[in-house]
């Protein structure tokens, strides 16, 4: 990106947790996605793949501040949400909607951070207009170029990012844009049969990710501001704090289901039941509702023509 | 001597006249001087044509000229055509012939109608005895080509040639006067399409070529707008999840300065 300043960036302080004490806990690693999970709902298969080679093994975990949203959707309303999401759906292939895919709802906990952050600082723009003009007698382009220096302040509302990275981010943003999430302390009862996936990407990425992702959102939203039709980036000095910033375990429902050798996720917020169903559509069941159509269809005509 | 002419005459009389006594329909001579033809039909380089054609009277509406129908056969089909033609209001012949006088089928069967006295609106009906096997051909004219299209035509010969080929002439003949007066009656007011049923019955035409064209056309259509929606649903709820928490009611974005550098030309 043209002009950043990653020194000006004061957000990966913010995201030093690191504190003196250690404990080591017993996971469970999946052999083939490689998914690490305290295995507390006494699971035979991998959370995310369904894969059943599961190796036991020790980890040594920083104690960090802890905090949890608790449940309060139950497996129940994740079924009935799901079956909401692709049943009434034609073009979803039935394996989506067999009762033995249904049944691998799995409730989990997925490792996060909330965080709320705070953007302000200058960002200076080569800006210009283009135009068309005729100099003798031709028609040519003439450029007018500009300098544009913009200061912006403004924050973000609380959000999360997910410290999981095999399953899509995009899926983890849209079922936990959560706007006041119920945060309690950890204690280690109230994952009493919940299993927690362990967070796989380091502190420093995530706040890379976390820089970049605000850093491009910002540049999109204050370049509106300018007033010229060519805008680049100049000099970026912008300043992304974060005043707030906890590790969160998530509640979710996950399940997963493997068709024709992709991957599709369906997952629920397990606090507020917002959810959301990676879907495709398949080629029988386009056919078959195709043919219940035209069979509609043509006895409607059918009957049209017959009776009236 | 008298008796001995009069005997001379009545033999050659049998001789020379076997058709006109035989035949059930009179014809007329025409000669160039004399055509007998209507008055809206113009004698011009269809002169020949005209000569070659019968000329009847129109009001017979039988011309057994093959001699497939019995007397009271004929009186019979009659009162059918009669019903035909009040039914109607449109004028109708039914010939059957051993020669198509060197036209093909259809040209006889047309110079027939227009070369003699029919009315305009009307339908002929031909049976044409070939060597091989018995030809048939249904003509029309003026209202009756609106009601009786080429589909009820071929559809009306379809059925009643079944007759036809087992020499029930009379049947066939019969048959076919109530099926041009069912196709009128359904053409009035009736917006139906019918055709004729295995029993010669009357059976409202179902258009499944329409219909499956129609159902396959709008079911794709709709296949294709549902996943098209489906998929922008999608996308849609894919955007910067970032906009969605932007705290709008802080934001400020302030223009410290917009200075003008330089023009440059390409
Ligand atoms: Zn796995």
């Amino acid at each position: 990106m043209s002009g950043y300043n990653s020194e000006l960036q004061s957000l990966p302080s913010n995201l030093d947790f690191n504190t003196n004490s250690e404990s080591t806990i017993s996971v469970f690693r999946c052999e083939k996605c490689g998914t690490v999970f305290q295995n507390k709902g006494g699971e035979k298969k991998c959370l995310l793949c369904n894969h059943d080679s599961l190796v036991e093994e020790q980890i040594t975990v920083s104690d960090e501040r802890l905090y949890i949203i608790p449940f309060i959707k139950s497996q129940k309303e994740a079924i009935f949400n799901y079956k909401k999401a692709v049943f009434w759906n034609p073009f979803v292939p039935m394996f989506f909607k067999k009762k033995s895919t249904i049944m691998n709802i799995k409730k989990i906990y997925l490792p996060s951070y909330f965080l709320e952050v705070h953007v302000d600082g200058n960002v200076s723009f080569f800006a210009g207009d283009k135009s068309k003009v005729k100099k003798n007698g031709e028609k040519v382009f003439e450029t007018k170029r500009y300098d544009v220096l913009l200061s912006t302040n403004f924050d973000y509302f609380p959000f999360f990012v997910s410290t999981y990275s095999k399953l899509p981010e995009e899926l983890f943003e849209l079922v936990c844009e959560v706007k006041n999430p119920i945060l309690q302390e950890y204690d280690d009862s109230l994952i009493k049969d919940v299993s927690v996936v362990q967070s796989d990407i380091e502190n420093v990425d995530v706040a890379a990710m976390i820089r970049e992702k605000v850093n491009k959102h910002c540049l999109s939203t204050i370049r509106k501001g300018i007033k010229h039709q060519l805008k680049k980036v100049q000099q970026n000095d912008l300043q992304i704090h974060s005043n707030s910033i906890k590790k969160v375990l998530c509640p979710v429902y996950l399940l997963t289901i493997s068709y024709r050798g992709h991957d599709y996720y369906y997952l629920m917020n397990g606090e507020n039941g917002r959810d959301y169903a990676q879907i495709c559509f398949g080629k029988i069941e386009i056919a078959i509702f195709s043919l219940f159509l035209v069979i509609i269809i043509s006895l409607i005509s059918y009957l049209i023509v017959m009776y009236l | 001597m008298k008796y001995i002419r009069l005997f001379i005459v009545a033999f050659f009389s049998f001789l020379i006249l076997p058709k006109c006594c035989f035949a059930s329909t009179n014809t007329y001579q025409r000669t160039r001087e004399k055509l007998l033809i209507p008055n809206d039909v113009v004698a011009g380089n269809n002169i020949n044509d005209i000569l070659n054609t019968p000329a009847v009277s129109s009001d017979e509406k039988i011309y057994d000229f093959a001699e497939l129908l019995s007397d009271n056969q004929e009186k019979k089909l009659l009162n059918k055509i009669n019903d035909f033609m009040n039914n109607s209001e449109m004028d109708t012949a039914f010939v059957t012939t051993n020669d198509l006088n060197g036209f093909s089928l259809s040209d006889y069967a047309y110079h027939f109608y227009d070369y003699n006295d029919f009315k305009d609106n009307g339908v002929i009906f031909v049976i044409y005895m070939d060597e091989a096997e018995p030809r048939i051909f249904m003509g029309n004219g003026g209202k009756a080509s609106t009601i009786y299209t080429d589909s009820i035509i071929k559809q009306t010969l379809g059925y009643v040639y079944k007759n036809i080929s087992v020499k029930n002439y009379y049947q066939a003949v019969d048959d076919y006067y109530t099926i041009l007066n069912g196709f009128y009656d359904r053409s009035q007011g009736e917006k139906k399409e019918y055709k004729i049923g295995s029993n010669g019955d009357f059976v409202v035409a179902v258009p499944w070529l329409e219909i499956i064209i129609l159902s396959l056309s709008l079911t794709f259509m709709i296949v294709f707008l549902l996943i098209s929606i489906m998929k922008k649903k999608i996308q849609k709820k894919h955007g910067d999840i970032l906009d969605k928490r932007l705290d709008m009611t802080t934001l400020i974005v302030k223009t410290e300065h917009d200075q003008y550098v330089d023009t440059s030309t390409s």
